[in-house]
């Protein structure tokens, strides 16, 4: 049994941070969803580095935080939302010109793997995905890749359910009209 | 032609199915070391350190990929489960967004009491690994979580009904030494079971089955860790609505995820078909099978004859019904060629329609068959949003059409006077499995265009569950 996760998930050890508990916690937590938060962050980003990265700060940041969760039980909710967070950051960073898009998923190390085995249909509508405005891709990433319901990426993205309707369904529109006038 | 929502899904997919592992988690920078510095830090080595270096980082790494693909395919071989090293999985899915990788029940060689076993295969490559039956067993149908690695497979006493029996896990491993493990589950022997199906999650078992009074049917959700029963839905006053001999395919579904299972079937008094939908869990762990779940698609009997003969096929969210629509023109005279006509149609479901005819066709086939040639379709799969569908159809030469009772396994035939629609009277051929001789199709339907797949025909329309994706 995994006694990390029936002890008191409360801040200890060391004055003003994280403590051993939340040490185990945060890894726990880390070694069931890391793989599917980096292929998330993956999605949003096209650069495995720069997914791993922003999965790396956003588990940093909730094991900071850890000791000011309300409940334990919304740590992957909160991980998840600080996820999106840091790859619409990054997303802004790069000015989001979908020629920076395909540069960076044609020259960025793994990437370049990732590029080679997704292949240069997928290529293209990923990067129609990433050159959408924040709410729609990330409506449309929650609903069509993570599978979620409107109400569950409602609750997500912080928004209405109605929202997460209109913005996907404007993310469907906008993607169907970038795909058709690309040559 | 694909819509946009799919190249979507078929993208995120195929760009998420590259990362199968994740670095170690560092909570504590190193002192002096800001967070930001480290991570830029970081990107930079694994970027390479200068434009030059990055210039050749792409080819390099195709050229790695390819040679791993390379070494990978030569060392698949070998039709036992040991000593097989299957190509290690590029991407979760395959053409249209079918999962990557199935299994299906291998019917047995139809001599005396031969066991069925099961084919565990991929969709992408086309190969497929065999497993062996446990002594004295045979496979009776075969249910799939969301991870494309997780399956549950049904066995019962070889020789026996097939209705009473035990659930195996079965979990595929590509790209190791071991890439099928056989393992016993939790789940106490069952007996009557009519169909079964994993969660999502692969946490939760349902069961249909025959209940413990007489006529009753009900519906078992048990938890996969514990074998524990959970929560039960009975036909307690109402009459049982699915067939005792169905042939539906895939008669329960997850929805949803783990939140909900769509039932779908022929009442057994009027043949209406339906399927309803079973929100877990349920408030008290009990429930009434008609009562307490929500009817999701109830079709006029027009539409219903149309997919008699076909089973239906639930998509995983719960708002798409597939099904292989038949038609058969039937000509003057005896003697000439009867025209039949195929449509994989997809039905929305829905709670506050239930009725609705709308459909739309992901593809049709029309035949001229000539007096001793039968056809048979099905529908294997259905994308989430309903716009893809994975279908079969098969043509095969018969020196003669006799009634003959079904021996469980390879092929056989029987009548049925069903008439389908259109304007035939004669009776309508059932076949379980592949005819030896038949000319088989299967693939991906979307929008009227098909793409071939590479699937072993002896796992083909094989009733009640016999393959999974």
């Amino acid at each position: 049994m995994d006694t990390s996760r029936s002890a008191p998930l409360t801040p200890g050890g060391r004055v003003g941070g994280p403590g051993a508990d939340a040490t185990a916690d945060v890894t726990e937590l880390y070694r069931a969803h890391a793989v599917g938060l980096i292929r998330l962050a993956i999605v949003m980003l096209g650069d495995r580095a720069a997914a791993e990265d922003v999965v790396q700060d956003a588990f940093l940041g909730l094991y900071r935080r850890w000791a000011g969760l309300s409940d334990p039980a919304n740590a992957l909710t909160y991980v998840r939302s600080a996820v999106l967070n840091r790859c619409r950051n990054e997303l802004r960073q790069r000015g989001r010109s979908r020629s920076h898009e395909l540069a960076a998923v044609a020259v960025a190390g793994e990437s370049a793997e990732a590029a080679v085995l997704v292949g240069e249909e997928h290529q293209r509508v990923l990067a129609a995905i990433r050159a959408l405005p924040d709410r729609q891709r990330e409506a449309l990433v929650l609903r069509f890749y993570l599978d979620m319901s409107e109400e569950e990426a409602a609750r997500a993205m912080g928004i209405s359910r109605g929202t997460v309707k209109s913005a996907t369904h404007r993310a469907v529109a906008a993607l169907g009209r970038m795909l058709k006038e690309e040559p | 032609m694909t819509s946009t929502e799919d190249r979507a899904r078929a993208a995120m997919r195929a760009i998420g199915g590259t990362v199968q592992g994740a670095p170690p988690l560092r909570l504590d920078p190193a002192p002096g070391e800001s967070r930001s510095a480290g991570r830029w830090a970081r990107r930079t080595w694994r970027r390479g350190n200068s434009p030059r270096m990055r210039s050749w980082l792409a080819p390099a790494a195709a050229a790695a990929v390819v040679v791993t693909v390379a070494v990978t395919l030569v060392l698949v071989r070998g039709p036992q489960n040991d000593g097989v090293v299957p190509p290690p999985a590029l991407t979760s899915f395959g053409p249209g967004g079918v999962p990557r990788y199935y299994v299906a029940v291998e019917p047995g060689t139809g001599k005396g009491d031969s066991p069925n076993g099961l084919l565990a295969g991929d969709t992408v490559t086309g190969q497929t690994i065999p497993v062996k039956p446990p002594p004295h067993m045979s496979f009776r149908s075969v249910t799939a979580a969301a991870d494309d690695r997780t399956f549950f497979a049904f066995a019962s006493q070889a020789g026996g009904t097939g209705t009473t029996g035990l659930w195996f896990a079965l979990v595929l491993a590509p790209g190791t030494q071991n890439m099928v493990t056989l393992a016993s589950t939790a789940i106490a022997q069952q007996s009557g079971v009519a169909a079964s199906a994993l969660s999502a999650s692969g946490k939760y078992l349902a069961v249909a089955e025959r209940g413990p009074a007489e006529g009753q049917q009900r519906v078992v959700v048990f938890a996969v860790d514990t074998g524990r029963p959970l929560d039960v839905w009975s036909t307690k006053t109402a009459p049982a609505i699915w067939l005792a001999e169905s042939v539906q395919q895939n008669l329960l579904t997850w929805i949803d995820g783990d939140r909900a299972i769509a039932l779908s079937g022929y009442a057994a008094a009027t043949s209406q078909a339906s399927v309803r939908r079973l929100s877990f869990p349920l408030p008290s762990g009990h429930g009434d099978l008609i009562a307490d779940s929500q009817l999701i698609w109830s079709p006029p009997a027009s539409t219903q004859l149309a997919c008699a003969l076909s089973p239906l096929v639930v998509s995983v969210d719960g708002t798409s019904i597939a099904c292989a629509a038949t038609s058969i023109q039937v000509p003057p005279t005896l003697s000439g060629s009867e025209q039949w006509t195929t449509s994989w149609r997809v039905y929305q479901a829905s709670v506050r329609d239930p009725a609705s005819t709308k459909y739309t066709v992901a593809y049709q086939v029309t035949k001229q068959l000539q007096a001793n040639v039968i056809a048979q379709s099905q529908v294997l799969w259905a994308s989430p949003s309903g716009s893809a569908v994975l279908g079969a159809w098969a043509t095969a030469s018969i020196p003669s059409v006799s009634p003959s009772p079904s021996s469980g396994n390879g092929p056989s035939i029987g009548t049925s006077t069903s008439s389908g629609i259109g304007t035939s009277t004669a009776p309508m051929v059932l076949v379980s499995g592949v005819l030896p001789g038949a000319v088989v199709h299967v693939g991906v339907m979307s929008h009227g265009t098909f793409t071939p797949l590479r699937l072993p025909r002896d796992i083909l329309f094989l009733p009640n569950g016999g393959i999974a994706w």
